[in-house]
């Protein structure tokens, strides 16, 4: 019996301490942010998460022919985008803030991570002579 | 059944024939390199950061800056040293560790070291072994796939240690040479995602998606659109249309190897990351993989790719493949090759072992390494669950756990598929290389191993023994004069073990 307590014990302090170095912030969030791989993707790909952004009436102005930012999104195990950050690189403020709101408000992605994990993509956008690519990471 | 569909070498056997080659200490994997840039500007680092940017934001090449750099000992001055990569470099945030290429000749027209104009320093991003880089082309490279070399170098920028890089060859024209007898054909570099669709005849609209390399004065694109067309050719039809501009037999060993690699970031899911290159013997693409610091991944897949489970959508030339049933089940039987004789611990163990014992002294002292030395030990053999510098949580597969796990699972799938690897695909293979040269041959080609060939068959390649000798030397000469043109299987056996090597006579 007292093994066992032992192996409990010793598996809920892996388990904490696991834990404790996955947490960004508070020690009470168990939330892992993990690079999933394929297991959480939004329609048929890059390309719909583009087209999602062009319904968006995201666009540059004219006269500006290539503009490119990494944006980086948090998603939960419901498949919503709960953070969305620019990473690296910039389109300008003020579309990047929109692009930005458009990700959390974007339909559910499909993913399988646990309950207790958020997924962490990339999206490169890319607007060249006003037209809009999307690359995932 | 079709005479290609096991025409196994396919351009594959070029990769052998080293002996002339460039670079030869430069890709010496037997130690530790060591490269010293200098630069007169103390705020180099600034500025080849800023270089970065303005053309990521800009999507223009990036600027090289000049220095000087000594290369295990031998100075070459006003060389040009950039930051490059794409995910690798944006995707390390404030990393100093970032991809860098050395270009010996960007100042000084035709300067080389060892022959080599240009080296690419990979970081080693996402990759707490190190090694999936090394390893992937290790892999492919034992399976006589033309692929770049690769060899790890200490990196000192004005005197300061920056870190443990991995060195990879440049796709060039100079390593064209090396692979290949005809040299002067159209070299592609894919440099965007692309599906490979048909876009019209228009040569501007394939331009945001490949580079043509060589030969631009001439700038002929027809091949590779007319590559995109036969990919668009409707299934009933893209078989034989396929056959005709692409080398399949090539380009399915490479599509088995990425997919046994989990390597997403590859053409079949991500759309990038090779090279098409026009063999002017044969008139077919040729297909040149590139970059695999992601391969080793936790993106599984079946072998026969589900288009919803994908980061991007269906590319049209894997999916046209697999719905095929010739080309489907040849690509089966790649897996079946590569599975059985090369993505082995019997052939790469030793290859992980000695690696991780020749880098680990220099990765700990490396203060820019992305992940902890004991993730580095841990992630060899084992899957290890570590936090990158940005606090983000991956499982990272362990090299030699991934194989083992591989060998099982796509033993299943193949099982699931109904589909037998044959008996010339379940060899073992030997740990030394064996050559044979050359290849495609005429009428004769010499076979040569480290250690005694005890025994040396030749079958066709649906596996009829055609020829058996008892060689006992190192080296020997073989004549087909009286087979037919086609491929054939050479086997030999050795003190090491057995090696089945696919041979074309012309």
């Amino acid at each position: 019996m007292k093994q066992l307590l032992f192996s409990i014990s010793m598996s809920l302090l892996s388990v904490t301490m696991g834990f404790s170095q996955a947490t960004t912030g508070s020690q009470t969030d168990p939330v892992k942010v993990v690079r999933s791989g394929n297991k959480t993707t939004f329609g048929s790909g890059q390309q719909s998460v583009a087209e999602y952004l062009i319904s968006k009436n995201i666009s540059i102005g004219e006269g500006i022919t290539y503009k490119r930012a990494a944006f980086k999104l948090l998603i939960d195990n419901q498949g919503k985008v709960v953070e969305s950050s620019r990473f690296y690189g910039g389109i300008s403020s003020e579309i990047d803030a929109e692009i930005i709101a458009a990700f959390l408000t974007m339909p559910k992605w499909n993913t399988s991570i646990s309950a207790n994990e958020q997924s962490m993509v990339y999206v490169v956008v890319t607007l060249q002579n006003q037209v809009l690519t999307a690359e995932l990471y | 059944m079709k005479k290609w569909i096991f025409s196994l070498a396919g351009g594959l056997i070029a990769g052998f024939s080293f002996a002339q080659s460039n670079g030869t200490q430069l890709f010496d994997e037997s130690f530790v390199h060591r490269i010293d840039v200098t630069f007169q500007q103390t705020s180099f680092w600034d500025s080849l950061s800023n270089y970065y940017d303005e053309g990521f934001n800009s999507g223009t090449d990036v600027k090289y800056m000049m220095g000087s750099v000594t290369v295990d000992g031998t100075v070459i001055d006003s060389i040009g040293v950039k930051q490059k990569g794409f995910f690798s470099n944006w995707g390390a945030g404030d990393s100093f560790k970032k991809p860098l290429k050395i270009s010996m000749n960007q100042y000084v027209s035709s300067q080389k070291y060892n022959g080599i104009r240009k080296i690419n320093l990979s970081n080693g991003f996402q990759d707490p072994s190190m090694m999936r880089d090394a390893l992937a082309y290790k892999f492919m490279r034992s399976a006589g796939l033309d692929v770049p070399r690769t060899a790890y170098t200490k990196l000192y920028l004005n005197g300061t240690y920056w870190g443990l890089y991995l060195m990879v060859e440049e796709v060039d024209k100079r390593a064209l040479k090396n692979w290949y007898t005809a040299d002067s054909g159209n070299l592609f570099k894919c440099i965007n995602n692309t599906s490979l669709e048909y876009q019209g005849n228009s040569v501007a609209n394939y331009q945001d998606e490949f580079e043509l390399q060589t030969n631009e004065t001439a700038n002929d694109w027809s091949r590779l659109i007319y590559l995109t067309k036969k990919i668009a050719t409707p299934q009933a039809n893209f078989e034989d249309s396929i056959l005709q501009v692409l080398n399949i037999d090539q380009y399915l060993y490479v599509l088995a190897a990425d997919i046994i690699m989990y390597n997403w970031d590859s053409y079949y899911d991500h759309g990038r990351n090779f090279f098409l290159y026009q063999n002017p013997e044969t008139n077919l693409m040729d297909w040149i993989p590139w970059d695999y610091n992601l391969a080793f991944s936790t993106s599984n897949t079946d072998l026969i790719i589900d288009y919803s489970q994908t980061l991007d959508g269906p590319k049209q030339l894997v999916k046209k493949i697999q719905e095929d049933p010739e080309l489907r089940s040849s690509f089966f039987d790649h897996v079946c090759i590569l599975m059985d004789n090369y993505f082995t611990l019997g052939n790469l163990e030793s290859y992980i072992n000695t690696t991780a014992a020749l880098i680990r002294p220099e990765l700990n002292a490396d203060n820019n390494k992305f992940f902890s030395i004991a993730d580095f030990d841990a992630s060899i053999h084992n899957d290890v669950n570590a936090v990158d510098p940005f606090g983000q949580w991956s499982t990272y597969k362990g090299l030699t756990q991934f194989i083992t796990e591989r060998q099982s699972a796509v033993a299943q799938q193949l099982s699931n598929y109904q589909h037998e690897c044959t008996s010339l695909g379940a060899v073992e293979l030997a740990l030394e290389s064996v050559m044979v040269y050359p290849n495609p041959f005429e009428s004769t080609f010499t076979v040569e191993a480290g250690t005694v060939i005890e025994q040396l068959d030749v079958y066709s390649i649906t596996g009829q023994l055609l020829m058996t000798q008892s060689p006992k030397t190192k080296k020997t000469s073989i004549s087909l004069d009286d087979f037919a043109s086609g491929s054939y299987l050479v086997r030999t056996v050795t003190a090491s073990g057995m090696r089945t090597i696919p041979v074309n006579k012309k």
